[in-house]
């Protein structure tokens, strides 16, 4: 396995403290005053030159959130949230929304460089890589969206969602909430009400997108949140591949991050949805990181339908994210494949559901999750089949791998019936690299580090073999050194 | 005794044609073989005759003893008489194979207004029968197939058929993982249930079975038809030259 | 009693357990035992009932399926139903606390109503874990029990059947000394009563050094009943203990399993079986921590739902950071045979050591076809082949019991249960 000498070398060249995207960048911002209220919420609408029924609808969203308490039941453990003392918007100095790259800031083009996100379209058409379009959200804003015009051309509409509440409110309207309700959950009302960026696609019928689409996320200002909101719709009989990755710089107290993701496929569509998730963990002793509060959820709407999600989760102090499916359509199908890897003191509390609705319909979860350090790593998943739901099938499968004694590793598994001709089949392991294996590695001369990381690639391989193939590069190389410091 | 009038089956979900316009006669006390490649259909046969759900019969018609069968289920057929002797025999935990063989006995003895059998008749009938077969007693006490060999489970199989005394025995691919002494102790079992009453349909790919237990007919299934029909020395011919030569005559 | 609690919160609290306050007062207990009570219920009152907003009763709100009946009518007098099987040690659990005076060499018995006089009942008038409403419950009114302890190194080949019965709140104890040896049969029959029976038990184990304890219970409720029941156990180095749950149903059934395996060495093995029908709502929680190196358990639980039956397996096993070697396997297996029926299970594992063998698997299905056609295929009748079927996936529960005898009544159970349900719903 090439990518394994790779994976040892990489780990060679970074220092100490393992997060390589923690580079603070200095660009003169405008904020939004710290805390939260009506007033915040018109703030942002305003400067996204909303619509008055966006505004309404944010408005809404917040005096409910006011009624609302902060769920409580999930197996992560972090100081209350001051909720006013962050900036709920921050935006590079004089954008509000995305330019061609020739008016981009260089500084911002130079984060995204450092990175390693070509935004470069040229660069991308000469160089041997696959070509990914690309929305790049810096702070509260999108900064720039490549490939537009091409894939105009097939009739996708790839834009930041700002642009989109704008030029295609009819769409919005339709589908905005539409999955995640307003009403959703603690952090999903938060940020339908003071949601800044995010991506927007949408994929007429029958149309494969002819490219993969990409988003990647970027904290950079003090003491922000960033509340994204993504939704992609796929029409009948579309399909497209879509991509999110994520980072921030190494700071000392921890930031807020609460997404929400919708996903909609209507009749045949299918989408594929995978993430790379690595924004600050904290240091070695667990002070700052990102607290990720995530709500992704895909509709399988029309019959036969669609959607996968892949996440490789390497990042964040506290992370609280369940990409799940809704089967409503006949037929319909839903994957969720998960690679979780917890280091430090970090603690993941993820997984999925699969509401299995419709008649015939499928989910497959496969979880991996890697526990080193002092870190606490949970599975935590729901499959359900509806008393309508005839012939649902679920099946799963659940492992935990433990690197050292101060770390857990937990699954908790929701398993519900009400259709005598559901099948539901759920398996989980835990275990330890066996001694037998490192041994067998040591003695034909492969280091320690350099056997863990080989194992765990082994252990999670099936996972990886989902993502697209740049990405699944990647994401082995951040898996290796989100371990390092584990043996030894 | 069976009489397969131009029959046509598909698969009950997706409803892929598999049996397409099959005649096939065989009389009382005969010995019939068919022989065909992979997917010609052999094994859906074995689960038409014994009334596995899943299939549906488009066309045509089986007789039994006169009557057709289409209308009964897999249980009221195995009380008819028609034995599959399976090529994969189910696994079921819990179900002391003993404990299963009274069941089954019991069941068709009642379903033809016959008298159960005491347990002590029964003891004694399985322990003769077994012995004959080379089957501990104690194998019989384990859960119904739960890890037997391949051996043991073909052996089982046509334990229960000499058990239940079946006039129609149909064997699904009874040499697939038998070594060649395994191979010689079923044929005998076989050979010794032979009468001039009893007829047995032999399915299998290759004809080396057909040493052991000789066939009076050969038929070769191919598409869900049988392209040829002889006597034993087609099996031979089949050895020799494969199926591509039937085939291109058919054809 | 020094807590303060206002009348109406009183009442509020005990209506639905079908008890006034004034016959609170009346039971058993001396000061502390009182005063254990009291906080108890003042727990009770602050938090009411649960509801499945709490994690561990998600899949039984306690606060709208507990309706005790407001008379309940006294167990007391009900002749002698028989053991299990012959020749066993019958305890009957009644107020007065009578056939105790066994003489048996080697077990001694207490009636517990006498410990709640003396105050020594007190300090295990508490919850055993958190959310503990059956601890909760059970604590405020049980008024009946025993406590048995088994002399070290003795060993009784006759098990010991203890017989709770009808509307009654009890307190069951036993303690096997190191080397002991012996089978307990905790049974509870429901009563037939117009508004349905409600009764509680929690028992307590320890099993000592290298002791070996096979525990049964058998909750045979009547279709109107409610039966909330907790075994809380402890194992001690190198014991042994085999556990079988069977629940034939009722209105409500809550059986709570809480172990602790403290011991190095210590094996459990846990079989559940809950068979569900009519309208009935049937929970199997169980809880295990390893605390020790070495430790082993094997959990299986098979569930049959036919008709509108409802039901739950929550599994919890914990492996602390010390318990190193720990092998720890759960299995649940749902057969939901009927559609308006529903079964949701929630195997957890949540572990702190590194070097464990840790796995569990959670099926819900109907019945294999492919194993019917099987059995038809051999001249079966397929409403017969089902039942064969069941039979075997659940006998295979029972023959870690090793007593023969104890497994044939058993499976006379599960089999004349299985008939009942088929004869209703009609195959």
């Amino acid at each position: 396995m090439p990518a394994v000498q790779e994976t040892v070398d990489r780990v060679r060249m970074i220092d100490v403290d393992q997060y390589r995207y923690g580079f603070e960048t200095t660009i003169p911002v405008d904020k939004a005053p710290k805390g939260l209220s009506e007033d915040t919420v018109r703030f942002i609408s305003e400067r996204k030159r909303e619509p008055s029924w966006m505004l309404e609808w944010r408005l809404d969203a917040y005096r409910r959130w006011l009624t609302m308490e902060e769920p409580g039941w999930a197996r992560v453990d972090y100081p209350e949230v001051d909720f006013n003392a962050i900036h709920y918007y921050a935006a590079p100095k004089g954008i509000s929304g995305p330019k061609s790259l020739a008016e981009v800031d260089p500084e911002i083009l130079n984060v995204y460089k450092k990175l390693g996100i070509p935004l470069h379209e040229q660069e991308m058409l000469a160089g041997v890589k696959t070509r990914i379009a690309v929305d790049a959200v810096f702070d509260s804003v999108s900064v720039v969206t490549t490939f537009k015009q091409e894939l105009q051309k097939a009739g996708v509409i790839f834009m930041s969602i700002s642009e989109a509440i704008r030029e295609h409110s009819e769409l919005i309207r339709e589908y905005l909430g539409s999955v995640v309700p307003t009403s959703d959950n603690f952090y999903a009302t938060l940020n339908s009400a003071v949601f800044s960026d995010g991506s927007f696609v949408y994929v007429p019928p029958g149309v494969h997108c002819p490219m993969e689409l990409s988003t990647y996320f970027r904290i950079n200002e003090r003491n922000t949140g960033q509340f994204e909101r993504t939704l992609i719709i796929a029409d009948k009989g579309a399909s497209v591949s879509y991509l999110e990755g994520c980072t921030a710089p190494r700071r000392e107290e921890n930031q807020l991050h609460a997404a929400v993701v919708e996903l909609v496929a209507l009749d045949d569509a299918e989408i594929k949805y995978s993430t790379v998730q690595n924004w600050y963990p904290g240091d070695s002793e667990g002070k700052g990181g990102i607290y990720n509060f995530v709500t992704k959820r895909g509709d399988c709407r029309g019959a036969r339908s669609k959607i996968s999600w892949t996440q490789v989760e390497t990042g964040s102090a506290v992370t609280w994210k369940y990409p799940s499916c809704i089967l409503r359509g006949d037929e319909s199908r839903g994957e969720f494949y998960s690679i979780a890897v917890s280091n430090g003191h970090q603690q993941i509390d993820s997984g999925t559901k699969m509401i299995h609705l419709g008649k015939n319909t499928s989910s497959r979860i496969v979880s991996k999750g890697i526990a080193a350090g002092f870190s606490d790593n949970t599975y935590r998943g729901k499959v359900s089949a509806h008393r309508r739901a005839t012939n649902a099938r679920n099946f799963t499968q659940c492992d935990s791998l433990l690197i050292g004694d101060r770390c857990g590793a937990h699954t908790v598994p929701y398993i519900e019936a009400k259709n005598s001709s559901a099948k539901f089949e759920h398996e989980a392991t835990t275990s330890k690299i066996s001694e037998d294996q490192l041994f067998y590695c040591l003695q034909r001369g492969i280091p320690e580090e350099a056997a863990v990381a080989l194992i765990v690639n082994g252990f999670v391989k099936d996972v990886l073999q989902q993502l697209p193939m740049e990405f699944a590069v990647e994401a082995q190389k951040l898996i290796s050194i989100s371990l390092e410091g584990s043996v030894g | 005794m069976l009489e397969i009038k131009n029959l046509r089956a598909r698969i009950a979900n997706d409803g892929t044609e598999i049996i397409r316009g099959l005649n096939l006669t065989v009389k009382a006390g005969e010995v019939a073989a068919i022989m065909g490649p992979n997917g010609s259909g052999k094994s859906t046969l074995s689960y038409i005759l014994s009334g596995r759900e899943g299939y549906e019969v488009t066309e045509g018609d089986v007789v039994y003893n006169g009557a057709s069968i289409l209308h009964l289920d897999a249980a009221e057929r195995a009380v008819e008489g028609i034995f599959l002797a399976f090529q994969y025999p189910v696994e079921i935990p819990g179900v002391a194979t003993l404990q299963f063989l009274k069941v089954a006995l019991d069941e068709q003895r009642k379903a033809r207004g016959e008298e159960e059998m005491t347990t002590p008749a029964f003891i004694h009938f399985v322990k003769e029968s077994a012995a004959r077969l080379g089957i501990d007693m104690q194998m019989l006490r384990r859960p119904l197939n739960v890890g037997f060999s391949g051996g043991e489970k073909k052996r089982a199989e046509i334990l229960q058929m000499a058990l239940l005394e079946p006039k129609l025995c149909v064997l699904d691919e009874t040499d697939s993982g038998l070594d060649i002494d395994a191979l010689k102790i079923v044929a005998d079992g076989v050979n010794s249930l032979r009468s001039p009453d009893r007829a047995v349909v032999v399915i299998t790919h290759y004809q080396r079975l057909l040493d052991y237990i000789v066939p009076d007919t050969v038929h070769v299934l191919y598409k869900g038809r049988i392209i040829k029909s002889g006597d034993k020395s087609l099996a031979h011919q089949l050895e020799a030259n494969g199926y591509a030569d039937v085939i291109a005559d058919a054809a | 009693m020094n807590v303060q609690l206002s009348h109406s919160a009183i009442h509020e609290s005990l209506s639905p357990l079908g008890i006034t306050a004034d016959e609170l007062r009346r039971l058993p207990g001396n000061r502390d035992v009182q005063l254990a009570r009291a906080r108890l219920l003042q727990d009770l009152c602050s938090r009411g009932l649960p509801t499945r907003r709490l994690e561990s009763w998600h899949y039984t709100d306690l606060r709208t399926r507990l309706k005790a009946p407001s008379r309940p009518q006294a167990a007391e007098g009900a002749g002698d139903s028989g053991s299990l099987i012959p020749g066993s040690i019958v305890l009957q659990v009644n107020e007065a606390g009578c056939g105790m005076d066994a003489g048996i060499a080697g077990l001694s018995i207490r009636n517990y109503r006498h410990l709640l006089e003396d105050g020594s009942a007190a300090g295990e008038l508490v919850e055993c874990v958190a959310d503990d409403a059956i601890g909760r419950i059970n604590g405020i009114l049980a008024d009946r029990g025993m406590q048995i302890e088994i002399a070290g190194d003795h060993r009784f080949e006759r098990p010991i059947e203890l017989q709770v019965r009808g509307s009654s709140h009890s307190r069951l104890g036993v303690v096997a000394r190191a080397g002991a040896r012996v089978t307990v049969i905790e049974r509870h029959a429901g009563q037939a009563q117009a508004d349905g029976g409600f009764s509680t038990v929690v028992s307590r184990l320890r099993v000592g050094e290298g002791a070996d304890v096979t525990w049964i219970i058998v909750g045979e409720q009547q279709a109107s009943d409610s039966h909330l029941g907790q075994l809380r156990f402890i194992l001690e180095r190198d014991a042994k203990l085999r556990i079988l749950v069977l629940n034939t149903g009722g209105k409500l059934v809550r059986q709570e399993v809480h172990g602790r395996q403290s011991g190095e060495g210590a094996q459990l093995i846990l079989n559940g079986i809950n068979l569900l029908r009519d309208a009935g709502h049937t929970d199997l929680t169980m809880t295990l921590e390893h605390e020790a190196v070495g430790t082993t358990s094997a959990i299986t639980v098979r569930n049959v739902v036919f008709d509108r039956a409802s039901g739950a397996f929550q599994g919890g096993i914990k492996v602390g950071q010390g318990a190193q070697r720990t092998d720890a396997r759960m299995a649940c297996n749902t057969l939901l045979l009927s559609d308006d029926g529903e079964f949701s299970a929630k195997p957890e594992l949540e572990i702190f050591a590194d070097d464990v063998q840790c796995g569990h698997g959670a099926t819900i299905a109907d019945i294999d076809d492919a194993q019917i056609y099987y059995l038809m295929a051999r001249g079966i009748p397929k409403a017969r082949a089902r039942s064969l079927l069941i039979e075997g996936i659940l006998a295979e529960l029972l023959l870690p019991i090793g007593n023969e005898q104890i497994v044939v009544a058993l499976e006379q159970i599960v089999s004349a249960w299985l008939e009942a349900a088929a004869e209703v719903s009609g195959g």
